[in-house]
């Protein structure tokens, strides 16, 4: 009895204690929106330093890149008046900021902040994880990240909302680039401010940070004075949990959303007769490919990787595995990247040709090789199918499995013999997926892929500013790497999924994490 | 004659943390995983990388390194986390607020819920009670952490929704992780005491206290406990590690952003002041709860110290 006593003792002071600092919310009309996610990358705000979603997806509500992309891909001006003019030469873009944008400290935007912005991101001393793609594409970008130069000599500012951004070649995807959320636009004070990422974040974004738990949690409120109007919501809250204990939190009623990216959770969800209609479905530009070590024996035979490619039966792993929840790839360019192309037929599954392949390879008995994979990739069982049926085409594989800092360490050194590349587009411009395969930066992915050719078509594409041009400069390109070099092997195009609370109206998740844009339907 | 052994004990105490240092500095050092290519996600070209790694101070001799690693160590200072760019010490101090006191409610429910289990038991020695405590500790003790953590959440979170799943700011958000912990721990703790007790009991003294008169509680509470007590303190100590160790899985499982999953995550995404700190106050801790069971052997029994001394 006594302990029985002592432990309701114990629970009840914890319940006081675990009940200290929690405010019982005053409702308005907007209402709050709870999505749980993985935040164990999310310990700072800033998403120069970041590649992980979470951080990404929370900025996405408090930050502005100066253009927009709409759920259909389209580009539009969002932080300028009007999308900005190019020079006869393709080099020089002259920007327009709108009047009147004012960050959540009630300062206005103006073309200052834009240039201090791009120059934090390439601090010598706190270089941004960006930063690589800014100096190749902005004249003088890389002298300052060198700490050879005071400014960035390639943006200059005319006045407080008037600007110029000049290129080192023209770039027909430098528009697509800056509407990436990375190059959100921050306050000039951010670069030297303490605490900036973990205490004070600003933009000009309809939300504004109210509270930040690194790792934890994080709460935003609705900006008033946002300049596209106030939204709706009063606010959105991120709040760290893994998977499972995500999916136990929206069955509970507990959270409004979160994403699911298990395949057999996915369909398990869509045969529920209770949360069938709280799936949705969020297109994405991706591609998922068995890419290959080209310095590495079997794989520097093109036969080789040719026999790979089409011992793949694509249809079963989207229709088996995926449950028909991806398409099954015909190019490394997905549907609604600019020239992907509609009309290329499907890659045969043929294991017999294969191993006809292999053996005029020099390899009659078939090949042994190894993939690599990370414990928390969530396409190994991909592979694990894949060894189970390569065996029909005397492919004989084997699995590795790393943790993910090694593996990106073994990848980066070009050590990865073969891979699944999960390559999933923030800008959607064809570049993005061609230039992946291009010197040197195949080598990052441990494929090391070289054709000088393919290299100055790329280069091509850059600067071409016909559209049907550019389309058919890629649809080239895409070919040569997937049909006639076989430097990876498409295998399906992805899509995201989440768990949406019914009550949740308007909702677009293309292209962007529009939480912002959701409404409360009680 | 006890500061003596004191001051020696901390000797052993600092000698095992230079070794820890050494081990964790060696470790950092030979996995897979540079943590410059991570921090850069490799998007940039190799003269940044080098240039990066010099200021990290990456590219100078392997002792050079050690040595100024602990210097800063000694100070408490491990530097500022590569990704959250935030002082290791502020962010480890953060974690252990919750790990803390997620540890000290079990460590009390253990206690309080073993030692009631094992004194019942080993004073209806063979009763039926006795079975049915045991029956339950043994399944206590089989049962993984993270399986206990699971039932309760579908359980009382789900089902019942009378606890929250995970989280941290919601009124019982301790609960569940301190049950979790608490009831494998306090398993284990009942099956030591009982035994401990039931040797104690069959001793003559105690004979002799009974046959002298005394009450039955009081022979228990004065003679058996006492007598009994220093293979429970060794426990208890042990127990106060698992918790540590327990809390890594709890943490996860809860969504609890304390020591354990820091750790994990600083490990996982190779933030290295980050996980040097982790190892290296993971490890005092240890070593203090170590020094503390010692002294606690000490003032309970003085024969330890006498013998250390001879």
């Amino acid at each position: 009895m006594a302990i029985a006593l002592l432990l309701i003792f114990a629970l009840a002071a914890m319940t006081a204690c675990g009940g200290a600092g929690k405010k019982e919310g005053t409702k308005k009309t907007g209402g709050t929106v709870t999505f749980g996610t993985a935040m164990d990358q999310f310990g700072n705000m800033d998403i120069h330093y970041t590649t992980a979603a979470a951080p990404f997806q929370a900025a996405m509500q408090m930050t502005e890149p100066l253009i927009g992309k709409d759920p259909d891909g389209n580009l539009f001006p969002l932080l300028l008046d009007e999308m900005p003019e190019v020079s006869e030469d393709g080099l020089t873009y002259s920007f327009k900021l709108k009047s009147g944008v004012k960050f959540h400290d009630g300062s206005l935007l103006d073309s200052g902040d834009v240039k201090a912005t791009f120059e934090k991101m390439l601090n010598p001393k706190n270089l941004s994880v960006h930063a690589g793609s800014i100096t190749t594409l902005i004249k003088g970008a890389a002298e300052y990240a060198d700490g050879k130069a005071d400014s960035i000599s390639g943006i200059e500012v005319k006045d407080d909302q008037n600007f110029t951004i000049t290129l080192v070649s023209p770039n027909a995807s430098f528009l697509n680039f800056l509407s990436a959320w990375q190059m959100s636009i921050y306050p000039a004070e951010a670069a030297t401010m303490d605490g900036w990422g973990t205490k004070v974040f600003i933009g000009t974004g309809p939300y504004k940070l109210k509270e930040f738990e690194p790792n934890s949690k994080i709460v935003m409120e609705r900006f008033d004075d946002y300049h596209g109007g106030a939204k709706k919501l009063d606010s959105i809250v991120f709040q760290n949990m893994t998977q499972n204990t995500a999916l136990m939190e929206f069955e509970a009623g507990n959270i409004d959303l979160t994403e699911v990216k298990d395949t057999a959770i996915i369909s398990s969800y869509l045969e529920n007769e209770e949360f069938k209609d709280n799936i949705v479905m969020i297109e994405q530009l991706g591609t998922i490919a068995l890419s290959f070590n080209m310095k590495m024996k079997p794989f520097d035979n093109p036969k080789v990787r040719e026999a790979i490619s089409i011992a793949i039966d694509r249809e079963t792993i989207v229709n088996k595995l995926l449950k028909g929840l991806g398409t099954p790839a015909k190019s490394f360019l997905p549907k609604g990247v600019l020239g992907y192309d509609e009309d290329l037929e499907e890659f045969k599954y043929d294991p017999e040709r294969a191993k006809q392949l292999l053996k005029e390879a020099g390899y009659p008995d078939g090949i042994d090789v190894e993939a690599i994979t990370t414990d928390t990739a969530a396409t190994t069982f991909i592979l694990q199918y894949l060894a189970e049926a390569f065996k029909e085409a005397n492919i004989r594989m084997t699995i590795q499995t790393y943790d993910a800092a090694g593996f990106t360490d073994i990848r980066n050194n070009g050590k990865i013999p073969m891979f699944i590349l999960t390559w999933v587009s923030d800008v959607g411009d064809p570049n993005d997926f061609m230039s992946l395969y291009s010197t040197p930066m195949s080598q990052f992915i441990s494929n090391f892929y070289e054709n000088s050719e393919y290299d100055a078509q790329l280069q091509k594409g850059l600067t071409e500013t016909d559209l049907e041009k550019r389309a058919e400069l890629y649809r080239q390109l895409d070919y040569k790497l997937t049909r006639t070099d076989y430097a990876c092997a498409p295998i399906y195009h992805p899509n995201a999924f989440m768990l949406v609370s019914k009550k949740i109206k308007n909702l677009r998740m293309e292209n962007c994490f529009r939480l912002f844009d959701a409404e409360l339907s009680e | 004659m006890m500061i003596k052994y004191i001051i020696s004990r901390i000797m052993q105490s600092i000698i095992v943390l230079i070794g820890v240092t050494l081990v964790t500095f060696i470790l950092v050092n030979v996995v897979p995983g540079d943590a410059v290519s991570l921090m850069l996600a490799k998007r940039t070209d190799q003269a940044t990388m080098d240039r990066i790694r010099h200021e990290l101070g990456f590219d100078r001799p392997y002792t050079e390194q050690y040595l100024r690693f602990l210097g800063n160590a000694v100070r408490g200072d491990f530097g500022n986390s590569y990704f959250e760019k935030t002082p290791v010490t502020e962010m480890i101090l953060r974690g252990l607020k919750y790990t803390v006191r997620i540890a000290l409610w079990a460590l009390l429910l253990a206690l309080a819920l073993g030692l009631g289990a094992g004194i019942v038991s080993a004073y209806f020695h063979n009763s039926l009670l006795d079975r049915v405590i045991m029956f339950f500790s043994t399944l206590g003790i089989s049962a993984p952490v993270f399986w206990l953590a699971l039932l309760f959440q579908i359980f009382f979170g789900l089902k019942l929704k009378v606890l929250p799943i995970s989280g941290v700011d919601k009124p019982g958000s301790f609960i569940l992780p301190v049950l979790t912990l608490g009831i494998t721990n306090a398993a284990s703790i009942a099956r030591i005491s009982r035994t401990s007790l039931l040797e104690i009991i069959s001793q003559d003294y105690i004979r002799t206290a009974k046959a002298k008169g005394a009450g039955e509680l009081r022979v228990v509470f004065k003679h058996v406990l006492k007598n009994a007590a220093i293979p429970i303190v060794t426990f208890a100590g042990l127990v106060v590690r698992g918790l540590l160790g327990g809390s890594m899985l709890v943490e996860t499982v809860f969504s609890i952003p304390g020591f354990g999953s820091l750790m994990v995550s600083s490990i996982l995404t190779r933030d290295i002041p980050l996980m040097q700190g982790c190892v290296v106050y993971g490890a005092t801790i240890f070593v203090l709860i170590n020094l503390l069971v010692d002294l606690a052997y000490s003032a309970l029994d003085p024969r330890v110290r006498l013998v250390k001394e001879t």
